[in-house]
């Protein structure tokens, strides 16, 4: 019987999506690594088992959750269990009246993405014409009464616009803004080395969010969120390896973490086979990075390991090819000299006309 | 729990019963008296300073609106 609770169930509900971001956290091969999604009767299934566990929060996913028509009755069960319903969404395929069935069906809070400060720039990052629509879908949330979140994802071609987004978030009546850099793994990892932005970009823009969040106090919160390849020391990965979240895929795997089934090595369970206690309390895969019996040095004597967990399990593997090693982003770690590398190489390709703008390998599209 | 965009903040006691009573109607300075009046032992000051400080921060994450200043009699 593990101590830990799950507060929080990421609610993956398909791989579909009309975007194609060249950072997309889905698995590079979800197209072909998949099974059939969940059932409608299997989701409601899952919200209880989650609710009984202890979970309190349920994001709403994707790929694009509005892609499944039963999204209204996933949030009508979530909210009638007493979950905080989130929606994280593109925005693209959403429908006024769509937003006010949501809105009915009680969703709590819609998080919106917002790619670039421009109709140019989100169709370079996402390959597609997206930018009016979310625009429009942000004004409905508002209109509705209801809180809106824009997310952005900060890499080398949009850091130098962060006033502008930061103008935009404000413009679209947001109530919160999380500016959060790339974490290098799926589609991120693969177009690594064309969306690490340099030092000088990161700190220029730093310095900007750090302004505008002491203008918006009170009236916008502004979330920054520092990328781990310049931070010195790791992130906090989902607040420990199962420790807090619980993760389902469009098929119903259970994961620790988006990026998990990465590890190869482990077994994730399935909801079709298992019951989500048994696969958060007992499942090897939900143990195997638990706790601190695992950790090697320099983690395993390290006075952050209460702190840190030793960074994050899935960038360990993708950058060492050991899921167990200290995360190299850590400057105490052994494989640090993967990040400094990878560092450098985008400094000297941000120096250059065609490695500021470099090709992009876009999700679900052939490459070009 | 007060539950909000991607997080959740576990209230102590005294913290809820602040919480419970932000309705858009009453003023902080009610509020502070209510609680105070509830948490019988507590000094007023100890009172008005927890829960003022708590305000400030659920006002920093936009979880709190503050409506306006009644402006004094």
């Amino acid at each position: 019987m593990t101590p830990h609770r799950p507060y929080t169930l990421i609610a993956e509900l398909t791989y579909r999506c009309p975007l194609h971001c060249a950072y997309c956290s889905n698995p590079v091969d979800y197209a072909s690594a998949t099974g059939a999604e969940l059932s409608t009767d299997d989701w409601l299934r899952i919200l209880g088992e989650a609710e009984a566990l202890g979970v309190v929060q349920v994001h709403f996913t994707g790929g694009e959750p509005l892609a499944r028509k039963d999204l209204e009755s996933l949030v009508a069960r979530a909210r009638a269990l007493g979950l905080y319903a989130n929606l994280i969404t593109s925005g693209v395929p959403l429908t006024r009246a769509r937003m006010q069935a949501l809105a009915d069906a009680g969703i709590d809070n819609v998080q919106l993405s917002v790619q670039h400060a421009d109709a140019e720039g989100t169709w370079r990052v996402a390959d597609l014409d997206a930018f009016d629509a979310k625009i429009a879908a942000a004004a409905w949330v508002k209109e509705l009464g209801l809180p809106l979140t824009v997310n952005v994802v900060l890499h080398r071609e949009n850091l130098d616009r962060v006033g502008d987004l930061i103008a935009l978030a404000e413009r679209l009546g947001a109530d919160r803004l999380e500016l959060a850099n790339t974490q290098y793994h799926g589609f991120a990892l693969t177009n690594r080395d064309a969306l690490l932005p340099t030092r000088a970009q990161l700190d220029a823009a730093f310095a900007i969010a750090s302004g505008a969040r002491a203008r918006l106090h009170g009236k916008m919160e502004l979330v920054y969120v520092r990328p781990d390849y310049f931070s010195d020391v790791p992130k906090a990965c989902m607040d420990g390896w199962a420790r807090r979240y619980i993760h389902m895929t469009p098929d119903g795997t259970a994961l620790p973490c988006h990026a998990a089934r990465s590890l190869k090595h482990l077994a994730f369970p399935s909801v079709r086979e298992h019951a989500l206690a048994w696969i958060w309390e007992e499942s090897p895969a939900f143990q195997a990075y638990r706790g601190e019996a695992w950790m090697k040095e320099p983690c395993a004597s390290c006075d952050a390991r209460g702190r840190d967990f030793g960074g994050c399990r899935c960038q360990a593997f993708a950058l060492t090819g050991d899921a167990a090693a200290a995360d190299p982003s850590c400057t105490l770690a052994p494989g640090h000299g993967i990040v400094t590398e990878a560092r450098l190489r985008a400094s000297h390709a941000a120096s250059t006309s065609e490695g500021a703008k470099r090709m992009l390998v876009y999700r679900g599209r052939p490459a070009r | 729990m007060l539950l909000y965009p991607e997080r959740g903040l576990l209230l102590n006691d005294v913290a809820a019963a602040a919480v419970q009573r932000c309705d858009g109607v009453r003023s902080v300075q009610a509020i502070v008296l209510e609680v105070h009046a509830e948490f019988v032992g507590a000094d007023v000051e100890t009172v008005t300073r927890d829960v003022l400080a708590l305000f400030e921060a659920l006002h920093a994450r936009t979880v709190l609106e503050v409506s306006g200043v009644v402006s004094a009699p």
